[in-house]
């Protein structure tokens, strides 16, 4: 009686284990798919929007969350602490180049003039 | 920035800041080798190169006036992180909505933060708040695209602001204030 309790409560916690193993993938496939869902999200402003700035807007943001999620996603499975440092630092230098080529493309439309889409149903002038 | 800063500053200690700046890029170079590598060695290449692109990055761009506060870059990460969640959804929503729900407008914001490295972070930030785009920066004036003139956009870049100003040590009167 005893004996078969000990081997329930260990059969238990190999159970408890092995959900919270499928917690972890369930977890990181979420957050996977989430991700990429934020870049299809960015893809289709960019075809949705109306003017070069609204666009900058769509692809950065959308896509940075994205990235962000996809790497905290991936994280618990990389193999060293220095291949999850090399997740982390695609990210951030994937932040800093989107939004200072984003910066660069606004500033250049604004200097070729661009009218910025409103409401008022004006497109572009110039 | 610099070429204000350095007639005031002796030659001797102009010399030790630039050792100092050197030796600081070459540490952080070095772990980026660490993490390029995933520790697989190579020292004595990796190392030699930090040295050398830290000597060349100072070439491009010297030693700055304004020194980061280490200490406040986890506040400043929750910040930004909490913030870029923020925007990647709210530009995500206003995609899939069928009615496409923006109101554009560009504003112009008189910025608070001092000229050099904050103005950069804080343009590069902004790009990254919900519904804000830096478009131009005319002297200390910040002209922002913003998504939707509903929101208060204002707001956030004082916010950003406040956070820049903490970690780069500065409390100007009139951001702290806000």
């Amino acid at each position: 009686m005893a004996q078969s309790c000990a081997v329930n409560k260990k059969m238990i916690n190999i159970r408890a284990g092995e959900r919270i193993m499928n917690l972890l993938a369930a977890i990181q496939l979420i957050l996977i798919i989430v991700g990429a869902g934020f870049f299809l999200v960015g893809s289709v402003g960019l075809l949705r929007f109306p003017d070069v700035y609204t666009r900058i807007h769509a692809l950065t943001k959308a896509d940075n969350l994205g990235l962000g999620l996809i790497v905290l996603g991936l994280l618990p499975g990389a193999e060293s602490l220095a291949a999850a440092c090399k997740m982390l630092l695609i990210w951030m230098l994937a932040l800093i180049a989107s939004a200072s080529s984003g910066y660069l493309v606004a500033r250049a439309a604004r200097r070729r003039g661009s009218v910025p889409w409103s409401t008022q149903g004006e497109t572009r002038e110039k | 920035m610099h070429l204000e800063k350095i007639p005031r500053i002796n030659r001797n200690s102009r010399h030790g800041h630039k050792l100092l700046a050197v030796l600081i890029r070459t540490a952080l170079l070095v772990v980026i080798w660490w993490v390029l590598t995933e520790n697989q060695g190579g020292w004595v290449f990796g190392i030699l190169s930090a040295l050398m692109i830290a000597c060349c990055s100072l070439l491009l761009t010297p030693p700055a006036t304004h020194r980061l506060r280490v200490h406040r870059l986890p506040g400043f990460f929750l910040f930004f992180l909490v913030q870029s969640l923020r925007a990647g959804w709210d530009v995500a929503v206003r995609t899939v909505r069928p009615s496409l729900p923006l109101q554009p407008a560009i504003l112009s914001v008189p910025l608070m933060l001092p000229a050099g490295a904050p103005t950069w972070w804080l343009m590069l930030v902004v790009s990254l708040l919900p519904g804000t785009l830096s478009a131009h920066l005319d002297g200390r004036t910040l002209e922002l695209h913003c998504l939707d003139e509903g929101l208060d956009v204002v707001a956030d870049v004082r916010e950003a602001e406040r956070h820049l100003a903490l970690l780069f040590g500065q409390i100007p009167s009139s951001v702290a204030a806000s």
